[in-house]
């Protein structure tokens, strides 16, 4: 295991090294401040005639965090991490290294869920302290945290599909392009296919409403997470069979 | 005497029909055996194939007992190596390029890597990102990379690529005093076979992805005043002695 930990390391410190990381999340920080200012402003100069601080910031702001912003930034992780590599020639730095191929595939997975967990839970605090500061409201935090903890479940699988379309595609912009197209047309085809939308993982982005408040009842529980790991699965062993087969 | 590398009828064919067949080889511990050829000839085919980059069509590669596509950690255990350009992250200073490469190891500590920086006279450029390294110094850096674990099967595929002449001498100083010294074992391919006769101790002809002959440099120059017309004699006998 040491060897699989050490890997982890040396991808996170990777991704460290890239400051389009740290700039996105600023992006994130900055839309939260912006939605927060929005909303309170908004709220004084009409005297409160219109209120719309119906909910906490941290829940207001998570559809564009979980369904856009950090998938984006998992994609991007991921393509930096595998197709960059192989466009660069640096996978080669770690595959000539004595630590097996399963290791580094999954490292570079860890490192990039890492990633999307630091994100989840910086973008949950920094709202959530926003709120606070200018608005002057705690609402339903622990709610907010456990939603955002448990969203990291879905953007493991969109991980997984971007480190799958990874072994495919030769160059990275091309590797990048593929998981947005792919991302994007399940997700649109979810919206406007409502009976599709079950079948998509991309529908369970908000992984938390299942599990949050009114739950569902236990047999669909275990449907859905049946249905989240089938895809986990499928696209862990493809990626992986490619990367293990990969000429480097 | 150890066997540090076994290749057994290696085949490693491209889509487009290149590639190597047949190749033989078998490497004892302190040998500095050198792999000479042609651009085309197989030698980098064979690297990636024996440091597990590619995958064979057949034939077996053993290190140290250990198949490599087996169990490619146990196998690359105690090995370096530098396999065509040096593999550099470019946005890392040359310290966190190699510190990158020691976390896999017990034996590398920040003061081996001091030391490897030294002896491939980039002490003074450590904090400087590889990115903006001349071809020489990224050579180098590789060949760091290469030394770093203290390897006793160090392979190295085209060391001399972008050095300078005093570059050169210092990799062939390298090689000869960690093999004289430590009892290092080194496979070299190169092109340039001036290169291999002053370092190696046998050598293994390849051409058009065949290995033709393989064996002591005392031999191979026993009838031949240098290891290039060695190499001309012997494409010549296997095309019948057609004059190239």
């Amino acid at each position: 295991m040491k060897k699989f930990f050490v890997s982890v390391i040396n991808e996170c410190t990777k991704l460290l090294h890239r400051k389009k990381y740290l700039v996105f999340l600023l992006i994130g920080i900055a839309i939260s401040l912006f939605n927060v200012l929005g909303k309170t402003v908004v709220g004084r100069l009409s005297g409160g005639s219109f209120n719309i601080s119906g909910s906490s910031a941290p829940m207001a702001m998570m559809t564009l965090f979980i369904e856009f912003l950090i998938p984006l930034v998992v994609m991007m992780a991921v393509c930096d991490l595998f197709s960059t590599e192989y466009q660069e020639m640096t996978m080669k730095a770690v595959l000539i290294r004595p630590v097996s191929r399963i290791k580094i595939y999954a490292s570079k997975l860890t490192a990039v869920t890492l990633l999307a967990l630091v994100y989840l839970l910086v973008l949950f605090a920094a709202s959530g302290v926003l709120d606070l500061l200018i608005a002057g409201k705690i609402r339903s935090l622990g709610y907010a945290f456990f939603a955002y903890l448990l969203d990291i479940v879905p953007m493991f699988v969109v991980i997984l599909m971007a480190a799958f379309i990874n072994q495919i595609g030769k160059g990275s912009t091309l590797a990048m392009f593929l998981c947005i197209i792919v991302y994007g047309v399940l997700y649109v085809a979810g919206i406007f296919i409502p009976n599709l939308s079950g079948m998509l993982f991309t529908g369970y982005m908000k992984w938390h409403s299942l599990w949050l408040g009114h739950m569902l009842p236990v047999g669909a529980l275990t449907a859905k997470t049946a249905l989240l790991a089938g895809y986990a699965l499928v696209f862990f062993s493809g990626g992986y069979y490619l990367f293990l087969r990969r000429e480097i | 005497m150890e066997h540090v590398l076994e290749i057994r009828n290696l085949k490693k064919l491209y889509k487009n029909g290149r590639g190597v067949e047949e190749v033989n080889l078998t490497v004892d511990r302190g040998d500095v055996v050198g792999l000479l050829g042609p651009n085309g000839s197989g030698k980098t085919t064979t690297m990636r194939v024996v440091t597990g980059l590619s995958v064979p069509n057949s034939g077996t590669v053993k290190i140290f007992g250990t198949e490599i596509q087996e169990d490619h950690e146990k196998a690359m255990e105690k090995v370096g190596c530098l396999i065509e350009m040096p593999a550099l992250y470019g946005n890392l200073t040359a310290w966190q390029n190699l510190k990158m490469a020691a976390r896999y190891y017990d034996n590398v500590d920040n003061d081996r890597i001091r030391y490897i920086l030294t002896l491939v006279h980039l002490d003074r450029y450590r904090n400087d990102k590889a990115g903006r390294f001349s071809l020489g110094m990224k050579q180098r850096l590789g060949l760091a990379l290469a030394l770093l674990s203290d390897p006793e099967l160090v392979i190295l595929d085209e060391p001399a690529n972008g050095l300078d002449i005093e570059g050169i001498i210092q990799v062939r100083e390298i090689i000869t005093k960690l093999a004289a010294e430590r009892g290092v074992t080194f496979l070299v391919s190169s092109h340039i076979a001036s290169e291999l006769e002053k370092t190696c101790n046998k050598v293994a002809v390849l051409h058009e992805g065949q290995m033709l002959t393989f064996e002591p440099m005392e031999k191979a120059l026993e009838f031949q005043p240098t290891l290039e017309d060695y190499f001309l004699f012997v494409v010549r006998e296997k095309r019948g002695g057609v004059v190239l």
